[in-house]
């Protein structure tokens, strides 16, 4: 499988996986200071007709202050995912109430991994989130959705005093291969997607052409109703 | 992770706080074993807590006599050194005053007559100035104070004799409590012994005793009736081998605690994250104390220290021992144990219990990989433990958070002592002005003030830099994420206490206080907080003392009051030697600075150069 590009022409890597599409970006992207709305990252994955299976995000940000932070990912499909969220807040006393005061984020963000950044805060440690990292949400939830298309990475410094920079962000992304009869990629088989088909062998669009000889006639009927009843795994 | 921070939300959700408290955050506190091996972390022998003194204080009732009121008093200087005496009326006016030479009659004395100087008396209720009688310099001989009044005002004179003999007492146990005898004890320098010894102890209620044991037995015994404090003036008669008398007086206050439940035996526990709790019985009032303990261990045999612990508690009253330590140290967990295990009022910090040794008990633990050094998070801990404590409403709040310098002022002062102008940058001052505070409460009115700033440094007066030490210590604030160079910058800060402490409250019996007596900067009371101080935290002040300017032949001082109750140099309100914090950064001894305005010398606070070098290099 191909993939893995992104925009801006920030392309720090591009490391093709099999069943899987890397892209990074944000190269030097100045967080504004005490911002909700903050600043937002795009990133162009390119995989078409794969599914997401599991999301891994590199982050690699310098702020004085990673307690004002609150860095968010959301998916092509629209699911949104916490990364950080204001490490340290709410608090039992420590860190204290502007949350996290130590300096910089070096981490893999990944469900499984056994350290919450809400819990990491150190006086002294830098970068203070660093590793493998749990995320604020579960990034499963992207699970499933595809992962083609444009991927949104929302940063925003909730504090004044302290501003930082997004050095760069990478995502890992395994993926699984699209059901190529789900034709209105809704995740189930139904009439619907039979009908979809049709409108598309109609119009001769190109994922109609199920034999793939670049003819459209009853072969290709034949073709998708075959997998059709076959399903997807 | 989350579900631990939970409990700990939960718990101190659920913790009953008191109408007025708010729970704070307190660090679980550690130090190395080299702080135990070097005493920092020690208490004291309280024989080592001497208070000196070459002056006599002498209460004065006035006489009638023949149609007036009077008092005098003969004074031997037999030294080239000037006598002096500070004449300290309860009220203005009435007191007339005379130091005259005996016989009088001679032309000489007439022209050399005592010199006069006013000053003020630290402390006491501001507004008053009092009058020092001073003979010439080299005019030995026998002289004789005086008083002359219309009516019959009581008050006190302080007498030099300009011998340079020394009295000095000490309190035979920091453990001070209700209930419990306590011992002074006294003696001369210079080879004079003690004739004779009185001692007059006023207790809380104002209640007056005066002991006056046989000589035999010079020493002081008195046992506090009921909790509170009690200042004692204890006068000396001392002899020396010649039949030369002095007659000096040392003024100390102690304060006798109420004593609280006993620690008993240890309960240890290993928690969730691996740290090893270390319980003891519940003080179910809930008072705040400082428990301290160290923890040892064996290592092929032989005892080791690991490390040692301290905390703020409330009821719970708990450590916790990062078993990193054990890993650090490599003993065996099976044979921990703890040693000179302590409980302190974190108020007044005397010793309520101290405990030799406490057996631990076997736990089942796993070691962490050995650590190089020990971390911050093992010095300072991690915890989110809370402890209700009555956080006092700021008088002084920021609008804005940010990472700022504070300018703390000192004990008992109405004003910021340090010209904003010479500080740059984002600054917060300080206000507490006319309060008398712990400085445990000194602490946590600067953690309320500092609030909403995200950090911040202290450039710290008098009592102000130990109120930001102990707030470092014991409390998570923004001290804790400032950045820079230094942390903490004192000047004329008292760490290890001053005598004015002792003699302001006896002095204040008669002439009041607007802010109160402090038994946080007694000697005993500060060498109590002291070894409460790791080094960690001591490394992050820089200090300085100055003293006033010693001019060749002149009679020099700050305040020609307080000097005649403090031992040189000094500022007018503490002693150089008294100043030092071991384990700090001295940053040297300057001349011509005193301690407040309106002393001789300009104030210490206003040396701009000073200022300009604490300015550039504060952390924010």
């Amino acid at each position: 499988m191909k993939h893995c590009s992104f925009i801006f022409g920030m392309i720090v890597g591009l490391a093709p996986l099999a069943y899987g599409a890397d892209a990074c970006g944000g190269v030097g992207v100045a967080i504004p200071d005490d911002s909700l709305p903050g600043v937002v990252v795009p990133i162009v994955v390119d995989a078409p007709g794969e599914l997401i299976d599991a999301v891994t995000v590199d982050l690699d940000i310098t702020h004085p202050w990673v307690g004002d932070l609150v860095v968010t990912l959301e998916s092509p499909g629209g699911v949104v995912v916490s990364l950080l969220d204001r490490a340290g807040i709410p608090n039992t006393g420590f860190p204290g109430v502007f949350g996290c005061g130590g300096r910089d984020v070096l981490a893999s963000f990944v469900d499984d991994a056994s350290q919450d950044a809400e819990t990491m805060c150190s006086t002294t440690a830098v970068p203070v989130i660093s590793g493998l990292v749990a995320p604020g949400s579960l990034l499963s939830a992207m699970d499933g959705g595809l992962a083609d298309g444009v991927w949104l990475l929302t940063l925003s410094d909730r504090s004044a005093y302290d501003a930082g920079t997004l050095n760069s962000v990478c995502l890992q992304i395994t993926t699984m291969p699209a059901c190529s009869v789900d034709f209105t990629g809704d995740g189930e088989l139904d009439i619907f997607d039979v009908f979809a088909f049709l409108d598309a062998f109609n119009a001769m669009d190109p994922g109609a052409d199920f034999t793939g000889d670049t003819l459209y006639d009853i072969f290709d009927v034949f073709a998708f109703l075959d997998a059709f009843n076959a399903g997807c795994a | 992770m989350r579900i631990q921070w939970l409990i700990v939300l939960v718990f101190a959700i659920a913790t009953p706080l008191s109408r007025g408290q708010t729970p704070v955050a307190v660090k679980q506190v550690a130090a190395p074993a080299s702080d135990i091996e070097s005493g920092l972390v020690r208490l004291p022998d309280a024989a080592d807590l001497v208070v000196r003194s070459h002056s006599l204080m002498l209460p004065v009732e006035l006489e009638h006599d023949r149609g007036g009121w009077s008092w005098s008093m003969p004074i031997s200087v037999r030294t080239a050194s000037a006598a002096r005496i500070a004449f300290l009326p309860s009220v203005d006016g009435f007191w007339e005053t005379e130091l005259v030479a005996i016989p009088a009659a001679s032309e000489q004395a007439v022209a050399e007559g005592a010199r006069a100087s006013w000053d003020s008396l630290p402390w006491t209720t501001s507004g008053r100035s009092f009058v020092c009688l001073q003979t010439p310099d080299g005019r030995q001989g026998s002289w004789r104070a005086a008083i002359h009044s219309s009516g019959p005002i009581d008050g006190y004179v302080v007498i030099d004799d300009g011998s340079g003999v020394e009295l000095s007492t000490s309190v035979g146990s920091l453990v001070t409590l209700s209930g419990h005898p306590i011992r002074l004890h006294s003696s001369f320098s210079d080879g004079y012994s003690v004739r004779s010894i009185v001692a007059e102890i006023v207790g809380p209620d104002g209640t007056k005793q005066v002991q006056a044991p046989d000589v035999e037995r010079s020493d002081v015994v008195f046992t506090p009736r009921a909790a509170g404090r009690y200042t004692v003036r204890v006068t000396a008669v001392g002899v020396d081998a010649r039949g030369e008398r002095v007659m000096l007086s040392t003024q100390h206050l102690i304060h006798a605690e109420q004593p609280a439940p006993m620690l008993g035996r240890v309960r240890a526990q290993v928690l969730g994250d691996g740290g090893i709790e270390l319980g003891f019985a519940p003080d179910p009032s809930g008072r705040r104390t400082i428990v301290a303990a160290e923890v040892w261990g064996e290592r092929n045999g032989e005892p080791v220290a690991v490390c040692w612990l301290s905390r703020v508690c409330g009821s719970d009253r708990s450590l916790v021992l990062d078993p990193r330590w054990i890993a650090y140290a490599g003993v065996d967990p099976a044979t921990l144990e703890l040693r000179n295990l302590r409980v302190h009022d974190v108020g007044s910090m005397v010793p309520i219990e101290v405990v030799e040794r406490a057996e631990i008990g076997a736990i089942e633990i796993e070691l962490p990989a050995v650590v190089g050094e020990p971390t911050a998070d093992m010095l300072r801990g991690r915890s989110a433990r809370m402890v209700a404590s009555e956080l006092p409403e700021s008088v002084n709040r920021s609008v804005l958070p940010g990472h700022r310098l504070m300018l703390v002022h000192g004990y008992c002062t109405d004003a910021n002592p340090f010209p904003t102008g010479h500080f740059s940058g984002d600054l917060a001052v300080f206000e507490d002005f006319g309060q008398s505070r712990s400085h445990d409460a000194f602490a946590l009115e600067m953690l309320a003030q500092s609030a909403p700033m995200k950090s911040f440094g202290v450039v710290g007066h008098s009592q102000g830099g130990m109120g930001a030490l102990h707030l470092l210590t014991f409390y998570w604030s923004g001290l804790d994420w400032a950045r820079g160079e230094r942390l903490i910058q004192t000047v004329g800060a008292p760490y290890q206490g001053t005598a004015l402490a002792g003699n302001a409250a006896v002095l204040g019996d008669l002439f009041g206080f607007g802010c109160g007596v402090n038994d946080s900067m007694t000697y005993a009371g500060s060498a109590a907080w002291l070894s409460t101080i790791p080094s960690w935290a001591r490394a992050e002040v820089w200090y300085w003392t100055t003293a006033f300017e010693d001019h060749v032949f002149v009679y020099d001082y700050c305040n020609i009051i307080t000097d005649l109750l403090l031992s040189d140099p000094d500022d007018g309100v503490i002693e150089r030697s008294a100043g030092q914090l071991v384990g700090g950064h001295s940053m040297g001894h300057t001349s011509g600075w005193c301690h407040t305005a309106g002393m001789r010398d300009p104030a210490q606070c206003t040396d701009a150069v000073r200022n300009a070098e604490m300015n550039a290099r504060a952390k924010r």
